[in-house]
């Protein structure tokens, strides 16, 4: 084992450095920044260190830390240009950068010789090596599931999500993005002491792009994959060249492609045993789609214990003249398409408000405007008499506004417990070291956070175990995990789209009284529904939209015995008498043979 | 102004093999939505594959043009089938192909770089109009002129394939929506196939022309040309072939003309901060009229 550590010694060596630019990468894509620029920012680093260490004497542990805020200072002046961009092209600017850099370097020769390069004598020793290493690790380790942990995956997945749950998109890749200038600093310093030579090309595209490569190969789900990455990039080349005249790195490009074919996700992947649960199930049932699945057998037994039975009638106490949203005159439209049509009318704030409407009636695009997803053409929102026309979704977030989606939208990579707490962010005080201090109230937030996902978990009903994945609940439970999350950041208004869609009976049943105590608590609660017994039975008022006009406000039965409604909304008069029944059930509950 | 003009021609002709090169290239990330890293290897391959037609196979030089081609053209399909179409029926997102063509970008720039013992190579000099034209003062080689005229009649013919013939329609058609094309009885896979194809081998003649300009086939020649196609695919806008002509040219020109009135070393940098600058003010590119939207 001695033997092979020393036979591999300089490997090793530059397997920690490379890990720096691996992990570097790794933090920006976490972020879903796809991002080739750790090996610019690892160049100013790089450079820095070569000055000091070589003309004025500075030890290297004092150069590593200069070196992690030299990779700050860098990432900050990048960022200005580089954030700005969609996702997308971020990558293509950094791609830009990285030659740049190398254009720099040609030409200030003053400071890096030119084309000619530079030596730089070698200082680190092995110990340092494992001193950065272990630090890193810790804090990676540490964060993975931290405040900035959690948002950064909230970010990466579904940013309009993360946004309407109060979380910044901006200031959290902003965040990231310094931690990977920190990371690419030390890379820097770490690096141009191993090679002991900087030239123009010691930081080079080539390197830039093996980097993202390790990251992949080693798993860009975990920080670990990183390491795991960059150690097989430089081991494997290195073990075969004993065996190799040329050509020994033909390897890595070979691992890549089978990896991308064969193991997507990576060497290294938290999910993989889950994943692969999940995929023979749904090959043997319809796990993801309905309801009937096995564990909701025992679901509606549990509900059974829950239900009361109780619904709108038993609301005893006026709704409010005061609204919790109004909206004026609002008007959206896409190409020439109108979604929204000069749309005027008002919640009442503690009411559960239904929308209905036909397909491509405006209604989620109503909600859009409303969470400011979308921005309206013209029209004024007023939110509790506080115009919020115009504000962007976090803005409209942190207004405690919360919303779920028409297609489930969970984070694939957290727990149940974890997306819920995600919503929670906004209420969290630890910053970033309090995790890695390990400080106090940073424990304690993560036990309270936890006892309250738990009690929000019970409350909306969720099956299943607090620390499985969500994405293998099944459907009409990822559903109530969303609502969960929405809660999680205590809204004074909820907007819901759909939220009992692929629920059977018993599931609606049970979100409809949720929302009815929801409002008992004070809650506004803004329901899409295509389910009309939901809205008869438990929402005080409703509108009916279609071509983005109000055709009907009033309480639910009325809007629903209008007869321009049940022309516009189901056209032929068998489906009209099916409503009558369903009024009739409503108005005579008992009759109901279930 | 004789040196200006001189100058402009310099550069245009540079600007040309970029053109042509990011024609293909930009093809790709709009067809398919591959931002494809090995796309530079292709020229290699084609110059290579060429320079062994010639000197080897003692074909004429316009017969090892067209081996160069087709066997870069066919690398291209090879590496599509075996490394993008696994992806492709996963549904996969931009960062995966990427890697795997970082993957080929190591395979075919490791087995060139074999394959040329890292040696920098040339044509023979009897492979090559070595003339030029003189006129008012101004000297034209010939190559400048084939170059140039090459990139014409490539973006000509492409235009046209890709915007008048049913097999373009297609190709459009797959860019926008490879789904609802495969339902309307357009057959991804032979639209994929031919894309590659033709990418690859447009890469081979860029390669194949300023490996002839430049005196030069070694296993970095597609290198630069990978960097300044991409660089004019986002200046000229993707999913439009004359804005990728047009970047060609404009990074050409950007190149001579900055070298020459404002500093040799530092003419890089104003190509990329020139990138840089459009991807800020105008990412959808100087033609594009939208902005391709990837599937990430």
């Amino acid at each position: 084992m001695l033997d092979l550590i020393d036979q591999y010694a300089v490997t090793l060596e530059f397997s920690v450095a490379y890990a720096l630019f691996a992990l570097s990468t790794y933090v920006a894509l976490r972020g879903g920044i796809l991002s080739l620029a750790a090996v610019p920012l690892a160049a100013v680093a790089g450079f820095v260190s070569l000055i000091l260490i070589e003309d004025h004497g500075v030890p290297i542990e004092l150069m590593l830390v200069i070196g992690v805020f030299v990779g700050i200072a860098a990432a900050l002046v990048m960022s200005l240009p580089l954030l700005r961009l969609d996702s997308h092209w971020v990558a293509l600017a950094s791609i830009a950068f990285v030659l740049m850099g190398r254009v720099v370097v040609l030409n200030l020769d003053s400071v890096t010789n030119g084309a000619v390069g530079a030596p730089i004598t070698r200082t680190i020793q092995p110990w340092h090596l494992i001193v950065v290493l272990s630090v890193v690790s810790w804090v990676m380790s540490r964060h993975r599931r931290s405040r900035l942990g959690l948002a950064a995956e909230s970010v990466r997945t579904f940013p309009e999500v993360a946004s309407s749950l109060g979380i910044d998109v901006i200031s959290t890749r902003r965040s990231l993005w310094m931690v990977s200038g920190a990371l690419a600093g030390l890379a820097g310093v770490v690096y141009a002491n191993l090679v002991q030579f900087l030239s123009p090309d010691t930081f080079h595209v080539n390197v830039a792009f093996i980097m993202l490569a390790a990251v992949v190969l080693g798993g860009a789900h975990h920080w670990f994959g990183a390491l795991v990455g960059a150690l097989v990039f430089t081991m494997l080349p290195d073990v075969l060249r004993q065996y190799l005249d040329e050509g020994e790195t033909i390897v890595n490009g070979v691992l890549l492609i089978a990896i991308m074919i064969f193991m997507p996700r990576g060497l290294v992947d938290p999910t993989r045993r889950v994943r692969r649960r999940l995929a023979r199930l749904s090959t043997n049932t319809h796990l993801a789609t309905d309801d009937d699945s096995v564990d909701d057998d025992s679901a509606s037994q549990m509900w059974d214990l829950h239900l009361t039975g109780r619904t709108v009638e038993a609301v005893v106490d006026p709704l409010s003249d005061r609204s919790a949203i109004a909206v004026e005159r609002l008007h959206k439209t896409f190409g020439g398409l109108v979604a929204v049509d000069e749309l005027t009318f008002s919640i009442p704030e503690r009411s559960v408000f239904g929308v209905v409407g036909p397909n491509g009636a405006g209604k989620s695009t109503l909600l859009a405007m409303i969470s400011g997803a979308v921005e309206p053409d013209s029209g004024r929102i007023k939110l509790f008499d506080e115009d919020i026309t115009g504000l962007t979704a976090v803005s409209v977030a942190r207004k405690r506004v919360a919303r779920t989606y028409q297609t489930v939208q969970l984070f694939e990579d957290l727990t149940v417990l974890e997306n819920i707490i995600v919503g929670f962010d906004q209420q969290r005080i630890t910053n970033f070291w309090d995790p890695v201090l390990m400080t106090r109230r940073s424990r304690l937030e993560q036990v309270e956070l936890a006892e309250k996902a738990r009690a929000l978990m019970d409350r909306v009903g969720v099956i299943g175990q607090p620390d499985q994945f969500a994405v293998t609940l099944s459907y009409a439970n990822q559903r109530r995990v969303e609502i969960a999350r929405a809660l999680a950041t205590d809204p004074q208004v909820l907007l819901l789209d759909e939220p009992t869609a692929g629920m059977h009976k018993l599931g609606t049943q049970a979100v409809g009284e949720l929302l009815l105590e929801l409002r008992d608590q004070g809650l506004t609660l803004v329901v899409i529904e295509h389910n009309l017994e939901l809205v008869l039975n438990y929402c005080q008022r409703s509108v009916v939209m279609d071509f983005g006009q109000v055709l009907y406000e009033g309480p639910p039965a009325e809007c629903l015995a209008d007869p321009d409604v049940i022309e516009a909304y189901f056209g032929r008069k068998a489906d009209a008498e099916r409503i009558e029944s369903l009024i009739q059930l409503r108005q005579h509950p008992s009759s109901s043979t279930r | 102004m004789t040196l200006f003009i001189q100058q402009c021609i310099n550069g245009v002709a540079l600007g040309s093999s970029y053109a042509m090169f990011a024609m293909g290239f930009g093809l790709v990330f709009a067809t398919m939505g591959i931002l494809n890293v090995a796309h530079g290897t292709y020229a290699t391959w084609g110059a290579i594959i060429a320079l062994f037609a010639f000197t080897n196979l003692s074909l004429p030089m316009w017969g090892a043009i067209a081996v160069g081609v087709v066997g870069a053209g066919l690398i291209g399909v090879v590496v599509d089938q075996i490394g993008f179409e696994p992806l492709r029926r996963r549904g996969g997102g931009l960062l995966g192909p990427i890697i795997t063509s970082i993957g080929f970008w190591i395979i075919l720039g490791q087995l060139a770089l074999i394959a040329t013992g890292a040696r920098i190579k040339t044509f023979p000099r009897s492979a090559l109009p070595r003339g030029f034209v003189k006129t008012g003062g101004l000297v034209i080689p010939y190559h400048q002129i084939i170059t140039f005229f090459t990139a014409i009649a490539l973006l000509a013919v492409m235009y046209l394939f890709v915007n008048r013939t049913r097999a373009g329609a297609e190709m459009r058609a797959v860019g926008w929506d490879p789904k609802s094309s495969a339902l309307s009885g357009v057959n991804p896979r032979r639209v994929v196939i031919v894309t590659s194809f033709l990418a690859a081998g447009m890469a081979a003649v860029a390669g194949i022309l300023s490996a002839i300009s430049t005196n030069n086939v070694s296993f970095t020649l597609g290198e630069g040309l990978l960097l300044k196609g991409f660089a004019a695919v986002i200046v000229g806008g993707f999913g439009d072939l004359r804005g990728a002509y047009v970047g060609g040219l404009i990074i050409g020109l950007a190149e001579i003309l900055g070298a020459q009135y404002i500093s040799n070393s530092f003419r890089d940098f104003f190509t990329f901060g020139l990138l840089i600058l459009i991807l800020v003010v105008r990412p959808q590119g100087l033609l594009g009229n939208r902005i391709v939207t990837l599937r990430a």
